[in-house]
């Protein structure tokens, strides 16, 4: 629940120092156990001493070393109430009295260089406020609120939020308006760091009270004595967005925090700064006071992908339990009402609230696709990845396109330098979105597409298993595999023919007793030609190809068939032809007039305008792969193929 | 003897060429980086002197040299006084007299030590708060070793000189009767300075005084030793780099090289490099190898545990190293038996601690003042450091 004082001494540049925390924390202990309550506000006051010595000398170490200590011995005197409340009082003004090395003439100092500092100091603040809150007594905490209201003087700078307004209606770039608030939240490091924490332990308390780990009187005693104001909507959402991401993983110290002791060796979740901040966000916004919305000024970020269905999620929560919330949500009915009027009036209340938050989130959502849509399109393609594409369809196609490998290994093909006369064994496909896949900036992979090259071999397998199928009308049955095989192998023996050649279902290999004759031998390794092995030293190879399924063939391959294929060296494996294309204008237009429906609303349900709907069109590309090719059956009488019923 | 012999020879590198040694080139780097550092260098120098020269066997040599200077000048002729020392004839000794007074000397100088030291005995059993290191305070600044020294050794040649006052010579005879109450007036003026000093341990705020100035003192050469191994490894490091060497993967053995090593006992410490010798066999050897690829060392850290025979540098595997360059590689190496762990200034911040701890306890706010008074001094010594 509280840092442990054991890991301050990280950073240090000495062992002279080493380990003093813990020293004084012991004295401090030993001196309260005796009463000797003068010697413990001695060791108190020497440790902000030296804090404030840490800071004047911008020592991090010194300051990380000390600032959890107070908190410490609060978290020792808990159960004394005088002692308690001395270290409450020291330590709140003390606290305000740190508060003055930031405020007094931040501006004229590098401001970057005491930013690790401010953060430690609002870090050590938390942690004691964290653990205050739980305090028995209420008159400690509101003395230490209040002090802790009155640690930051400074107010919003105004004039720089017009100024981002103004930028916005003249039409500024998003990179324009963000640096321009980036400068404020810097200028203003101070403030925007007290409203971070304030927001912060806000929301905490507004959890603990979800999680009726607190009173509802303690928690409106919390809630109504924490300054916190928001002017903009956008401040708040700044903060929340701040808050959550990966980059402040450890600010302030917020994933530490946690409402219950855990057992040792035991694994659990505790509460993580990601989803318990928007207790405070739902909280403020469903508060009859809440922050001016301006959606124009809000800057996208890449969490307005995730924060609405969050949102969403919260409003339910506080709406399946509003009778718990609202008083503290300030939502009042007519007295006069039956109970259940009151219920549904306060329901009334609640959702129309509510339904202008989740308005408010899935407008973001809706600009943030629609930006990040125009992100994708506006940025060059990278034809480094194009290529890295192309080929990793191609080797997909290679892997699996196996007819071409069997007429390669027996000979029996026609090299063709036209496609006149040929099929087209592939595929011409949309690929929306995958203009992903082919930018730097907005790269985004897009899992199993390497899989549109098997597609197309697939395709080619099926094309040449079909051939074969459909050039006999009725074919054989057999009962049992082996003794298919055999007969047909005579008969094609007796013909003059020599079988070298046996292709099966996939399936068979486990399902029949083919593996089990003795005239079976397994395969041998990479360069074995079969995939499972060699039946009458014959190789036996299957199509992992739906066409196929209860199907054998036994054949003199290179009599049986014949393979007419148009091969170019500017092709891929001289076969594969893969081009991919962005869409025109002429071309988007015809997409979205095909089903303007489809294009206008996507998974989430986010309903776009026509040229945003255009917009995601853009992101599109036409993909072409295929090879020229064409099966012949060269003697219908050098191949038997049966069925076997299994 | 090697390491001895190697020891004397590493100070005087570490004076006439001092960028060659790891030590001497950190010292100059300190030097031009960290003025603050290098002060605490000189004042950690003027320390180790005084510990050096303020000790009993120290005291007792010193002495005893001196008085021996003085009865080989009680020695001298007549004649040699007369035109070389004529201000010792200034003093006129009946020749029959000259026995009576070494005599009496030597009961006064019996009286004055036997009562003295009783004195001294109680006065140190009445200084409070008494710990080994308060009675070593005491001792090195009322120079009580001195004291002592001047006392033993001044009588054991007074007796001996009243045992020999009838074997010389009237003249020589004198010339003892004239020494033996130099040596009584050195006894005098000694006890005189121990118990002008030995006043001062009366009062507790000295013995605090003196206990935080060991405090801080100790803290404070801590501190440059801890800055000097870090300072020392980057010399280390960047020496190697400059011979082109590549630091040894910590991961990998000296499976597939051909490894250069001290010969060092288990845990020894590494205590000084001289880079010469470590640059020359890199070169020589260098000249064998059949492949370019880089010559790789290990880093180790000065004052660090090493590990047995530690292998410092890794050449290309089978590359044939002589005998007498893995013994010349030895020299360029100085190791030193590990020491107790425990530094002076880890036993002083235990002290300190527990003061404080105790302090707080008892509500001995005076004791609590002081000791947190300490504590700042040494924060103050870590703010001024960082």
């Amino acid at each position: 629940m509280i840092r442990s004082i054991r890991n301050a001494n990280g950073p240090l540049k000495s062992t002279i120092i080493a380990d003093f925390h813990l020293t004084l924390y012991q004295a401090f202990v030993r001196a309260h156990d005796r009463r000797n309550i003068p010697a413990a506000e001695k060791i108190l006051q020497f440790t902000f001493t030296k804090v404030i010595e840490g800071l004047g000398k911008k020592s991090y170490s010194v300051v990380n070393q000390l600032i959890f200590l107070p908190t410490s011995f609060l978290v020792a005197v808990f159960s004394d109430k005088d002692t308690s409340n001395k270290v409450v009082t020291q330590t709140s003004l003390n606290f305000k009295a740190l508060s003055y090395f930031f405020r007094s003439g931040i501006r004229d100092r590098e401001i970057e260089a005491d930013v690790p500092l401010l953060l430690l100091y609002y870090e050590g603040v938390l942690t004691f406020y964290h653990y205050l809150i739980s305090l028995p007594e209420p008159k400690q905490i509101l003395y230490a609120l209040n002090e802790y209201n009155s640690f930051n003087e400074q107010t919003e700078d105004l004039d720089i939020r017009f100024d981002i307004q103004e930028l916005v209606r003249n039409g500024g770039s998003a990179e324009e308006v963000r640096n321009l608030r980036k400068i404020t939240t810097d200028k203003q490091i101070v403030f925007v760091t007290h409203r971070r924490a304030t927001l912060s332990l806000v929301s905490w308390v507004i959890f603990l009270y979800s999680l009726d780990d607190i009173t509802e009187e303690r928690f409106l005693l919390l809630f109504n004595n924490i300054e916190l104001h928001y002017q903009f909507f956008e401040d708040l959402l700044d903060d929340v967005i701040y808050i959550r991401s990966k980059e402040s993983t450890y600010y302030l110290g917020l994933s530490g925090w946690d409402y219950q002791e855990r057992e040792n060796n035991k694994i659990f979740s505790p509460p993580t700064p990601y989803d318990w901040i928007l207790y405070g966000l739902c909280y403020f916004m469903l508060k009859g006071e809440s922050p001016h919305v301006m959606i124009a000024v809000i800057q996208d970020d890449r969490d307005f992908s995730f924060l609405p269905e969050a949102v969403t999620k919260m409003l339910a929560y506080f709406r399946e339990h509003l009778n718990k919330w609202q008083i503290a949500l300030g939502i009042a009915v007519d007295t006069q009402l039956t109970k259940d009027e009151a219920s549904a009036a306060v329901k009334e209340i609640f959702d129309e609230r509510s339904r202008k938050i989740t308005a408010v989130f899935e407008q973001l959502r809706l600009n943030h696709q629609a930006q990040a849509n125009e992100n994708i399109v506006q940025e060059a393609i990278s034809q480094e990845l194009v290529d890295k594409f192309k080929s990793s369809l191609a080797e997909a196609w290679k892997r699996q396109c196996l007819s071409y490998s069997i007429f390669d290994h027996f000979g029996n093909k026609a090299i063709k330098d036209t496609t006149e006369g040929l099929f087209k064994y592939g595929s011409n496909l949309l690929l929306p979105r995958f203009r992903t896949m082919f930018v730097e900036n907005n790269f985004q992979q897009i899992y199993g597409s390497s899989d549109l090259g098997s597609i197309a071999g697939r395709r080619t397998d099926g094309g040449f298993l079909t051939k074969v199928i459909q050039s006999v009308q009725e074919p054989a049955n057999h009962q049992d595999l082996l003794t298919g095989i055999d007969e047909q192998l005579a008969q094609l023996t007796a013909a003059g023919f020599k079988p070298n050649l046996i292709i099966i279902p996939p399936e068979f290999s486990y399902k029949s007793n083919l593996f089990e004759s003795p005239d079976f031998k397994h395969r041998t390794g990479q360069d074995d030609f079969s995939d499972f092995g060699h039946y009458k030293e014959m190789p036996v190879i299957t199509f992992y190809s739906n066409t196929i399924r209860n199907e054998v063939i036994v054949t003199q391959f290179e009599n049986a068939f014949e393979l007419e294929i148009f091969q170019n060296n500017q092709l891929y494996y001289d076969r594969l032809h893969i081009a991919l294309k962005e869409l025109t204008n002429e071309e988007i237009d015809a997409e979205f007039v095909k089903d303007p429906d489809a294009w206008k609303k996507n998974e989430h349900g986010l309903v776009f305008n026509d040229q945003q709907a255009k917009q995601r069109i853009a992101t599109s590309f036409y993909l072409e792969i295929w090879s020229n090719a064409k099966f012949n059956i060269a003697d219908p009488a050098a191949f038997r193929l049966f069925t076997v019923n299994l | 003897m090697e390491n001895t012999l190697k020891k004397y020879l590493f100070i005087v590198l570490n004076r006439t060429a001092a960028n060659d040694t790891l030590v001497g080139k950190t010292w100059n780097i300190i030097k031009e980086d960290q003025l603050f550092l290098y002060e605490l260098r000189k004042e950690q120098l003027r320390y180790n002197l005084s510990l050096k020269t303020n000790n009993l066997t120290f005291a007792f040599i010193v002495t005893a040299i001196t008085a021996i200077v003085g009865l080989l000048v009680c020695s001298a002729s007549i004649d040699f006084v007369q035109s070389k020392m004529h201000f010792l004839m200034l003093v006129n000794i009946p020749e029959d007299k000259g026995g009576n007074m070494i005599s009496e000397n030597m009961g006064a100088s019996a009286t004055i030590i036997g009562l003295s030291f009783v004195v001294i005995g109680f006065l140190f059993e009445s200084v409070r708060n008494k710990t080994q290191q308060t009675f070593e305070d005491i001792f090195r600044v009322t120079k009580l070793y001195y004291v002592f020294a001047i006392s033993i050794t001044g009588m054991f040649f007074i007796v001996g000189m009243n045992f020999y006052k009838y074997t010389f010579l009237p003249y020589t005879t004198g010339n003892f009767a004239i020494y033996s109450s130099i040596i009584l007036m050195a006894i005098i003026l000694s006890i005189a300075y121990l118990f002008s000093n030995i006043l001062k341990f009366l009062s507790d705020e000295r013995i605090a005084q003196y206990a935080t100035n060991n405090l801080v003192k100790t803290a404070k050469f801590q501190y440059l030793n801890e800055r000097f191994m870090v300072y020392s490894r980057n010399v280390l490091s960047d020496t190697f780099h400059s011979f082109t060497l590549e630091p040894h993967p910590t991961h990998l053995t000296s499976d597939g090289y051909s490894p250069l090593a001290i010969k060092n006992k288990p845990t020894a410490l590494l205590m000084d490099i001289y880079f010469p010798i470590i640059r020359l066999l890199k070169k020589k050897i260098g000249k064998r190898l059949q492949t370019e690829e880089a010559t790789e060392f290990s880093a180790f850290h000065y004052s660090q545990p090493l590990p047995e025979n530690a292998n410092v540098l890794y050449f290309e595997d089978g590359v044939t190293i002589s005998g007498w360059e893995k013994k010349l590689f030895n020299w360029g190496f100085l190791i030193q038996n590990p020491l107790n762990s425990e530094t002076a200034y880890s036993k002083e911040k235990g002290k300190l601690e527990k003061r404080l701890i105790a302090s707080a306890e008892t509500g001995n706010m005076e004791a609590l003042e002081q000791a947190l008074s300490d504590m700042n001094e040494l924060y103050a010594i870590y703010l001024k450091g960082e």
